[in-house]
């Protein structure tokens, strides 16, 4: 009678050790988001010379400083670049699916805490106005949401008291619905 | 002293093992002991516990099951719970109802006298219940732009799930056909109906959902009663 107590004690625990298990998976926390997932799309935009349109031969613009109206600090700092990569703001307003971001692209931006004026390139700032409507996508546990952006449009004018003119003389959007990061959304010519 | 003190050991042991078994020894003595049929009823004692416990959880779970023939059980749950899932990105909450039914086979040849199982068991399980996603956020590699966290609840009803169920565990007459048992739950989804744009996360019976997967696990640490209705001779 005593063994037979104890044995089945043994299986007792046994099946213990196997519902310590399966509890153990049950409770573990979800994965990180992985990083090849593909989350909210940036927007490509890549740089041409006005007077010369082929695609295979983008011309960089020089000390580029790219920073959003709403942010303090700068996208971009100034530098020499061809292709960036523009995040857009997700946030929209209350019962709406419509989102706008301002930003300002500055060439020939000046080196911070320089106040001597640069009279061969002046710095020149463009800004960029970009509306599009915001569709919210789940993922997956790990990730959550994500947005894309549907029937995108820009903008260009002038900062006010600016009076330096345009340095980009057109933008052309290649494709209004951005839902990955592989296209080049926006060819900039300048 | 060491006499006595094993002496005490073993009344102890008698007296904790076999209070069934004192009682089947005093009236069946004959080389036939008849077994004891009935329903037997009871409730999930971790649910309660959790609900206590745990902030986010409530449940309920009450179980039965009935021996149908020799060592076999018809058996089924009903439960209601309240579970609350959250990740980094997002935080759900889903409550609902679930019945699962089924059979389990006591694999243990039990020493005469006793009534304990080893079981396994089969079910088919439904639940039916809403989830509410509490919270989200919209993932992005750039945090240029502040976060866009969403915090108005956005609940989704009328979701419904099913699932096949394999059970483990054991029950051990503890008093005069009181039982304690515990059981682990090895679970494969069926179908399930799941919110526009969403997924369910969590579904009350079913427990947390695994993405990309079918399965679930669940575990159950129930009290039960046995109401004896008939005896009958073990073969």
């Amino acid at each position: 009678m005593f063994r037979k107590k104890i044995n089945f004690k043994g299986r007792k625990i046994a099946l213990l050790a196997i519902a310590a298990v399966l509890m153990t998976i049950g409770c573990q926390k979800d994965d990180i988001c992985p990083e090849s997932t593909a989350t909210t799309p940036l927007i490509k935009v890549l740089f041409f010379d006005a007077e010369n349109t082929d695609q295979n031969d983008p011309k960089s613009a020089i000390n580029l400083k790219v920073k959003a109206q709403i942010i303090e600090n700068d996208l971009i700092t100034r530098s020499t670049v061809s292709a960036i990569n523009l995040p857009l703001n997700t946030n929209v307003g209350e019962n709406t699916n419509v989102g706008a971001t301002t930003y300002e692209f500055t060439e020939y931006a000046r080196v911070s805490g320089d106040t001597e004026p640069n009279t061969e390139n002046p710095p020149n700032t463009d800004v960029l106005r970009i509306t599009y409507s915001i569709a919210e996508e789940y993922l997956n546990r790990a990730c959550g949401y994500r947005v894309l952006y549907n029937n995108i449009q820009v903008e260009i004018s002038e900062p006010e008291d600016d009076t330096s003119g345009n340095w980009i003389t057109n933008i052309t959007v290649q494709d209004s619905i951005i839902d990955n990061e592989t296209t080049t959304y926006f060819f900039i010519y300048h | 002293m060491k006499q006595l003190l094993t002496f005490l050991f073993t009344i102890s042991i008698f007296f904790l093992v076999g209070l069934s078994t004192v009682d089947a020894q005093t009236q069946t003595d004959t080389l036939k002991f008849k077994e004891k049929y009935g329903l037997r009823i009871g409730t999930d004692i971790s649910k309660l516990i959790r609900s206590f416990v745990q902030e986010d959880y409530s449940g309920l779970e009450l179980m039965g099951d009935y021996r149908v023939y020799k060592n076999y059980y018809a058996a089924a749950e009903i439960g209601n719970e309240k579970l609350a899932f959250d990740t980094n990105t997002l935080a759900v909450t889903a409550k609902g109802s679930y019945i699962k039914v089924g059979a389990d086979y006591n694999a243990y040849e039990n020493w005469t006298g006793m009534e304990n199982m080893i079981i396994v068991g089969a079910r088919y399980g439904f639940s039916t219940f809403s989830q509410t996603l509490e919270q989200y956020s919209i993932y992005q590699d750039s945090q240029y732009f502040p976060p866009n966290v969403n915090t108005d609840p956005i609940e989704s009803k009328g979701l419904t799930a099913s699932w096949l169920e394999l059970i483990v565990g054991i029950k051990v007459e503890v008093l005069n056909n009181l039982y304690l048992g515990g059981n682990v739950q090895l679970k494969r989804r069926i179908t399930q109906t799941t919110p526009r744009n969403f997924d369910n996360l969590i579904i009350p019976g079913f427990n947390r959902t695994y993405d990309d997967s079918f399965f679930g696990v669940g575990y159950n640490y129930g009290i039960s009663y046995l109401i004896p209705l008939y005896k009958k001779a073990k073969n």
